[in-house]
């Protein structure tokens, strides 16, 4: 079919029309291949100006449709939308932006109109090489695997659970199968079995369980890492004299500490050093200081006579509580000092706590008791698991999230989400909220009954320039391309792909490209663009 | 009964933004009200946010590009809550709609009216550092792109015959007769998303801050470095000078209101970077007691941005005296007292309940914590079907707002399905 384009310039009021001589543009654009049609508007995104657009597509029968106007941030959706209802495919639309990129900023009046008439013609050259793209759509499956059921893993299974979606939650713990999440409403429970492979992508995910020879094939939409974490000890610490029996690490049920009370004089002096194993790991774990307090709360109730002291470096509890418990346990005359821990060892029933303090100098505190207050790392199951899945783990072991701040919830790889601490340290109150946030994020995301849109411009291979170098397949970040041995070439999931177009830049002969952006159409762009 | 599968967002920061979008995405009507004229809230103030020294508008724009295109989400900008009636599933919120005096659906956002206004007001969105006028829009970028008339600042409204703004306008989008309006809707939930505010650090006389032009806050040393700010990005002192010595301090205000305000630590460590590249021959002195890092990407982020604890020191400032042109920063380390002198000393006050928070916890019928934040469990407020997030309840990182939106939006969806299987 020989293309039909109509070209519709916006005078936007007079933010474009006080700028660029449109009535100059017209004769200049008609010329131009395939045009049938140039007019202005006074305001194309107004409901006039998409009510006449739309006519204009039935009424002129438009292959292709260029709208020179704003920036499509502001209305490429708007337009698009216009396209659909006049019965062109949205993608047969290009914007031409001679607002931002040439009325606002190009100051003689000459000089504007000829940009513009280039701007546009480049657009209308692009355009005419576009093929119309399919919205695509494919059935997703509700499913969900839960891996790990520490706080944040059981939190979603509660929150999950129930007729509409089938839930199975793996723990390398045997008595999960038994425990308190047995016999809820769609919840299947594989204790003691693990990941072995994940294959596939959002909304249709395969995974292999296993455990020991037995092997489970499972399909989901979606997985969530609730793999948790858990506290340093004292050997992975490693500080010089760290077997000192009056060495204990702080326990999460801090009764665990009684036995340690007993047999201690009756003033005993009892020491809390933070930020154990902190250097090692390299990060503050942010919910120590807390717990610390709250056990030096404890501890003084239990042992009123017990003298309390505490060696930090920062104390970190960000937020409305933390502060009060700190204030708190200055005011019940707990002895703060600083200093970095650099060991331990006995002195007669004691034991000797060295430090350095901030100018260099050595410090030592002796007490009856050394409470280590530890920093939480990752579980050792997680670095494996994000192996398996293809998911980044970040340089100190925990789930790198989708985006630290917008996307804490999500991976590297969509569909496979985080929630707990398994992506950083959390304590119990953050951790279930944290489930309750990937919860809602899932059931937002991959609701039943309703199918998945994909995206339509998507990268696609040409096989006959492939030399199956697989550089495109280092730089895809959704891991969308794969690498077929037989054909010796790479292969694009197009359920995956996003168009990002890191693969285009990658590849060096020049294989891909993403639709709507291919070598031709922006070649041709250019040359109009500088004839 | 009549109920709703509607949520009622109050609050158009981000985490109100990633809460309506949540919903939306779910399948839900949101109403989202906003008491000022535009979309974004504290984060557009920003230039760069941390840990990972991103753009902020480059995150946040396409976020609210995104939202005011959602056909399910209605926002009301201008808009206060007066008053909430019902159960969960059936609640009534009677809202306030301030007159915008432009008509939405015509303006494009040309910015022809405010260039041709003849009155001016200080501008609140810039700390105060620049003017606006009567009719305007806080900042460029600021979204929807529509500005409003400020009727306690345009002379018309004090009784002049002014026209200036409908003149210049050719979208006829300048409308004078458009009225206050109250309005009523239905929701089955509500999210609170108001934010926190910062601490006035005038109230803390030690500081100086308002008696000495050196003295500036987190905020406004925000706003300068901003590239649509009120100096496109120059950081300087009142008076034109650039600043050759500068004192960050932290924890301005902890002791007072006994909370950490969770956030002062990491901006203050990445005002390192904005001045390392303004203003390179600057030298830069950080005063800290504890650094508050709590996240495993930042004992990373405060090595690239103090390396080997350059700049920074471990001491507390006593008080801030101005001698001139110069300020004396007045410290205490272990007990010893010493001084130093700086051109600017920027502090970083602690995050306290928005304005007028105590009255919309009154309008709400929900409790207030005895810190004057919104009192929660998780992200539930004392009252069944009212979610609170974010700097509502405490101050919150943009990375803390988020999960409690995303966790609100699903508590609040979870509170209307189980009313709709109750029936």
């Amino acid at each position: 079919m020989k293309a039909r384009v109509g070209i519709y310039v916006c005078e936007c009021g007079n933010n474009i029309s006080d700028q660029v001589d449109i009535a100059a543009l017209i004769p200049i654009l008609e010329d131009a291949p395939g045009v049938v049609k140039v007019m202005p508007f006074r305001l194309l995104c107004s409901k006039e100006g998409q009510d006449f657009l739309e006519a204009e597509i039935r009424q002129e029968g438009l292959t292709h449709l260029v709208v020179a106007a704003c920036s499509p941030r502001q209305h490429l959706t708007t337009f698009m939308e216009v396209s659909k209802r006049g019965g062109l495919n949205p993608y047969l639309l290009q914007m031409a932006n001679i607002r931002e990129q040439c009325a606002w900023v190009t100051l003689d009046r000459k000089e504007a109109t000829e940009k513009a008439a280039r701007m546009i013609r480049a657009a209308t050259a692009r355009v005419v090489r576009q093929a119309p793209l399919p919205e695509r759509e494919v059935a997703a499956n509700p499913d969900l695997l839960i891996i790990g059921v520490g706080i944040s893993g059981a939190a979603m299974v509660r929150t999950l659970a129930g007729p509409e979606r089938r839930l199975y939650v793996v723990d390398r713990d045997v008595a999960v199968t038994e425990g308190p999440l047995s016999g809820m409403e769609g919840v299947e429970l594989y204790g003691g079995w693990q990941l072995e492979a994940v294959r596939g992508f959002f909304g249709n995910f395969e995974v292999t369980l296993s455990s020991g020879d037995s092997k489970k094939e499972i399909k989901v939409g979606a997985v969530a890492i609730c793999s948790g974490s858990r506290t340093m000890t004292l050997q992975e610490m490693d500080y010089p004299g760290w077997e000192d029996p009056g060495v204990v690490l702080l326990p999460p049920d801090l009764e665990a500490l009684m036995p340690h009370l007993e047999g201690l004089p009756e003033r005993p002096k009892v020491l809390f050093v933070h930020c154990a194993g902190r250097e090692k790991v390299g990060y503050c774990s942010g919910t120590c200081c807390l717990r610390s307090f709250r056990a030096m709360r404890w501890l003084a109730e239990k042992v009123p006579a017990a003298q309390l002291a505490c060696l930090y470096q920062d104390i970190c509890v960000p937020g409305r509580k933390g502060e009060k418990e700190y204030q708190g346990i200055l005011g019940a005359g707990v002895r703060m000092t600083w200093g970095r821990l650099t060991g331990l060892s006995s002195q007669g029933r004691r034991t000797a706590v060295s430090f350095l303090r901030e100018d260099g100098s050595s410090g030592q505190e002796t007490a009856d008791l050394v409470v280590m207050v530890p920093a939480t790392v990752p579980d050792p199951g997680a670095k494996v698991l994000m192996d398996i899945i293809g998911a980044d783990a970040g340089s100190t072991g925990f789930v790198e999230e989708g985006h630290p701040m917008l996307e804490p919830m999500a991976t590297s790889v969509r569909g496979i989400y985080v929630a707990g601490s398994a992506s950083g340290p959390r304590n119990a109150e953050a951790s279930m909220l944290s489930a309750s946030a990937a919860a809602a994020q899932i059931d937002a995301e991959l609701r039943p009954g309703e199918t998945l849109r994909l995206e339509a411009q998507t990268s696609q291979v040409c096989e006959a320039l492939c030399t199956g170098c697989r550089n495109c397949l280092n730089v895809c970040t959704y891991g969308a391309i794969v690498y077929d041995p037989v054909a010796q070439t790479c292969q694009v999931n197009e359920a995956i792909c996003r168009g990002c177009g890191n693969c285009v830049a990658a590849c060096p002969s020049g294989a891909i490209s993403v639709k709507g952006a291919t070598y031709q159409q922006i070649l041709q762009e250019i040359r109009e663009a500088v004839r | 009964m009549a109920r709703s599968g509607d949520i009622l967002v109050i609050g158009a920061g981000i985490g109100g933004i990633k809460a309506s979008q949540l919903l939306s995405k779910a399948g839900h009507q949101v109403h989202m009200v906003e008491r000022t004229a535009h979309i974004g809230g504290t984060s557009i103030k920003f230039e760069d946010v941390f840990p990972n020294l991103e753009c902020a508008t480059c995150m946040l724009s396409p976020l609210e590009q995104e939202l005011l295109q959602d056909p399910r989400i209605h926002l009301l900008t201008l808009t206060e809550l007066e008053g909430l009636e019902g159960s969960p599933g059936d609640l009534t919120a009677r809202l306030r709609q301030k007159a915008r005096f432009v008509n939405l659906d015509n303006c494009i956002g040309c910015g022809a009216c405010y260039d041709a206004c003849p009155a001016s007001a200080i501008n609140e969105f810039e700390e105060g550092l620049s003017q606006r006028k009567a009719i305007y829009v806080p900042c460029a970028g600021a979204l929807p792109n529509v500005p409003h008339i400020d009727p306690e600042v345009c002379i018309r409204f004090k009784g002049e015959e002014c026209v200036a703004c409908q003149e210049a306008c050719v979208f006829e989008a300048i409308e004078y007769a458009q009225e206050d309006k109250a309005l009523e809707l239905k929701a089955g939930a509500v999210l609170v998303a108001v934010g926190s505010a910062v601490m006035d650090a005038k109230q803390l006389k030690r500081f100086s801050y308002g008696t000495h032009p050196g003295v500036f806050t987190a905020l406004e040393l925000e706003r300068l470095n901003a590239s649509n700010g009120p100096t496109e990005g120059h950081i300087r002192l009142r008076d034109g000078r650039e600043p050759k010595r500068i004192a960050l301090v932290h924890c301005v205000g902890r002791r007072e209101r006994t909370l950490c305000s969770a956030v002062c630590c990491r901006y203050l460590l990445k005002f390192r970077h904005y001045l390392r590249h303004k203003l390179p021959c600057a030298e830069v002195c950080e005063y800290h007691t504890d650094l508050c890092l709590p996240n495993k990407g930042d004992q990373h982020f405060l090595g690239e941005m103090a390396p080997g604890g350059e700049g920074l020191m471990r001491a507390e400032v006593v008080r801030v005296e101005g001698e001139g042109d110069s300020l004396k920063v007045v410290l205490s380390r272990d007990g010893q007292e010493f001084s130093e002198t700086f051109d600017m000393v920027v502090l970083s006050p602690a995050l306290i309940p928005s304005d007028g928070v105590a009255e919309l916890a009154q309008k709400l019928g929900v409790e207030l914590a005895d810190d004057g934040f919104l009192a929660v469990k998780g992200v539930a407020s004392s009252r069944p079907g009212v979610f609170i997030l974010g700097g509502a309840s405490g101050p919150k990182d943009i990375r803390e707002t988020v999960i409690e939106a995303m966790a609100a939006a699903g508590e609040a969806r979870r509170t209307i399905m189980a009313k709709e299987d109750g029936e």
